[in-house]
């Protein structure tokens, strides 16, 4: 049988953020499906509450996950270690589990080398606190003690944030990433921008991110 | 009232991150032979014990794994007994439950 090419191009499925910021986007763009704010209206000097739910992100189990190989990079040895390599954040959970954050620029590798992995993009919100004054932000935001100063590289941290269920890793250069589950995605960047207004923490564009991202030393 | 409990995960963290999950009970007893009296009392009964005992806990607020620890009830602090051979008891499992 004949392979016929489609008449119209396939277009990617609608996906949309769990949350909707309250400010006018100033320039957005269409990539694989969703709707990515670039930058807001008025976003000020930060700190920044930025929307990451479209980046890619995947969840790995494997009892052996030490000796695993995903996207061909190394797991870290210790839990709640987290480690950057080609643009994506490997994080060890505990003996067994890792997560896999793609913060780099460009589009999100397909090939997951030799582990099987679950796709967990479309089922968390994913934010990032970034700019002047994060640790403060987060101060109001948890209890948790994110920023301990023996630690020099990006740290995993799992717990509450607001009451919430968290996956938080910690930069020591001015940037948080939490992940939560979806649903609490909208109230829980209202609370965000609740609690730490007296902060000065405004909704940010992707390009918030990607300046903190790219303009670190090394 | 508050304490802290010590993940296998996470390490020290306040006890409002867990929820107790009832002091080790040993495995079930055999079936074979087994009353409902015995059954019941295995199943339902729970001690308060003033000394340290071996407990479950969930860390739900953090890494989501269950595992056991020793605690005093009487103090909250995390205390194991002496050793097996020096008092005729101790620990029944060892670990955490992930």
């Amino acid at each position: 049988m004949m392979h016929q090419t489609p008449a119209h191009p396939i277009t990617p499925p609608e996906r949309r953020s769990p949350l909707l910021l309250p400010i006018t986007p100033l320039e957005t763009e269409r990539r694989d499906g969703w709707e990515v704010v670039l930058e807001y209206e008025g976003e000020g000097e930060g700190p920044w509450l930025v929307d990451l739910s479209h980046r890619s992100r995947w969840d790995v189990q494997d009892r052996a996950i030490g000796e695993a190989r995903p996207f061909g990079l190394a797991v870290p040895e210790e839990w709640g270690s987290a480690r950057e390599s080609d643009g994506l954040l490997i994080n060890r959970m505990n003996r067994t589990q890792i997560s896999i954050w793609h913060i780099g620029p460009g589009d999100a590798p397909r090939t997951r080398g030799s582990v099987d992995s679950t796709d967990t993009t479309d089922s968390h919100c994913w934010l990032a606190i970034v700019g002047f004054g994060t640790p403060r932000v987060m101060e109001a935001l948890t209890s948790l003690d994110l920023f301990p100063p023996d630690r020099a590289g990006p740290r995993l941290t799992q717990g509450p944030v607001l009451h919430v269920p968290a996956q938080i890793v910690t930069f020591p250069d001015e940037c948080v990433l939490i992940a939560v589950a979806r649903g609490y995605g909208q109230t829980f960047a209202e609370a965000i921008l609740h609690s730490a207004a007296d902060l000065g923490i405004r909704p940010g564009g992707e390009r918030a991110f990607s300046r903190w991202r790219d303009g670190r030393p090394g | 009232m508050t304490f802290r409990i010590t993940c296998p995960v996470c390490g020290s963290r306040d006890v409002y991150e867990f929820t107790y999950g009832g002091h080790e009970r040993g495995p079930r007893p055999a079936q074979e032979g087994l009353s409902a009296e015995e059954h019941f009392r295995w199943a339902q009964f729970r001690t308060t014990r003033a000394e340290a005992q071996e407990e479950w806990w969930y860390h739900g607020a953090g890494c989501g794994v269950w595992f056991s620890m020793w605690r005093n009830p009487a103090t909250n602090r995390e205390e194991r007994p002496e050793p097996v051979d020096a008092r005729g008891t101790g620990p029944t499992t060892e670990g955490d439950g992930e």
